[in-house]
């Protein structure tokens, strides 16, 4: 009975339904709704990534081409036309001694990217989708992509109209409903223990 | 008609080859949609079915009354011009 209050305890519930959509039902006891509300959430995330293709996680923070943006910082300013904040290329020497744009503007490339607000919300299963969206990004062969004169094109490109935006709401509001969820079934954990409380205080 | 695309489709890697029936992927969508809600707001799982089923129905005859609205205010628009 501690350990079942223990793993009841509202933060925790909150904290296992971003972990797995549904768990947070799951530790209070209401099974049936865990696997119904889980279910839901993780078809809705699988399917818009079935429409749109792995490209709809678009991530703040990198490129079409599944490289981070980096910044030239104040340090690294050294010819007229260049100036700190300038978005460097992937394929500047220096490229990597410039500033990570997703620490040093984040909520500049969060609002580029506000779907990816509702995605992450369906927990770890985004942070894989968003792994493998920037894998394939990526040029097939980025040495020949660096040497080649030509703008590199991304291995997967990213799906564009109708489709790209069914993909989205899919993949943003299964994120968004699992917030619902996480809510909801932190709100019943504490409403729980209020009553065990209330149960205890009167036998007392 | 879908034969070329599906010849290079990649599931889970291209995009769904349904570029003139997108309309229809909107109902998984609301279904998904109203079973997960209800399944978060009602008291107790036995009212969830037919509680998603109103919703579902309601959220549909919505997007169709939104659609109609704009698209009678596009045709205001042309007519205007």
């Amino acid at each position: 009975m501690a350990n079942r209050s223990i793993l009841s305890a509202p933060p925790l519930v909150a904290i296992a339904g971003w972990l797995l959509p549904g768990a947070g039902y799951f530790l209070i006891g209401q099974t049936a709704r865990a696997v119904v509300v889980g279910a839901a959430v993780l078809t809705m995330f699988v399917a818009g990534i079935l429409i749109a293709g792995i490209r709809v996680i678009d991530v703040p923070g990198y490129d079409n081409l599944g490289f981070e943006v980096r910044l030239r910082s104040a340090a690294m300013v050294q010819a007229p036309g260049q100036y700190a904040g300038q978005k460097l290329d992937w394929t500047d020497p220096g490229f990597y001694q410039g500033d990570r744009a997703l620490t040093s503007r984040p909520l500049a490339e969060i609002v580029n990217k506000p779907w990816y607000v509702g995605q992450v919300l369906t927990g770890p299963v985004c942070l894989l989708a968003s792994k493998l969206s920037l894998h394939a990004a990526q040029p097939a062969d980025i040495q020949a992509a660096r040497a080649s004169r030509v703008p590199p094109q991304p291995g997967v490109a990213a799906s564009h109209a109708r489709v790209a935006e069914i993909g989205s709401l899919y993949t943003a509001i299964a994120g968004m409903l699992n917030l619902l969820a996480i809510i909801d079934a932190a709100s019943r954990a504490s409403g729980e223990e209020e009553s065990t409380g209330r149960a205890k205080a009167a036998t007392a | 008609m879908f034969t070329t695309p599906i010849l290079a489709w990649t599931p889970f890697v291209n995009p769904l080859p349904v570029w003139d029936y997108w309309m229809l992927l909107l109902l998984p969508m609301v279904g998904l949609f109203s079973i997960a809600y209800k399944s978060i707001k009602c008291g107790t799982m036995e009212e969830v079915p037919r509680q998603a089923l109103h919703i579902f129905v309601l959220c549909l005859l919505g997007m169709a009354a939104a659609a109609g609205l704009l698209w009678g205010l596009v045709r205001v628009r042309e007519w205007m011009v």
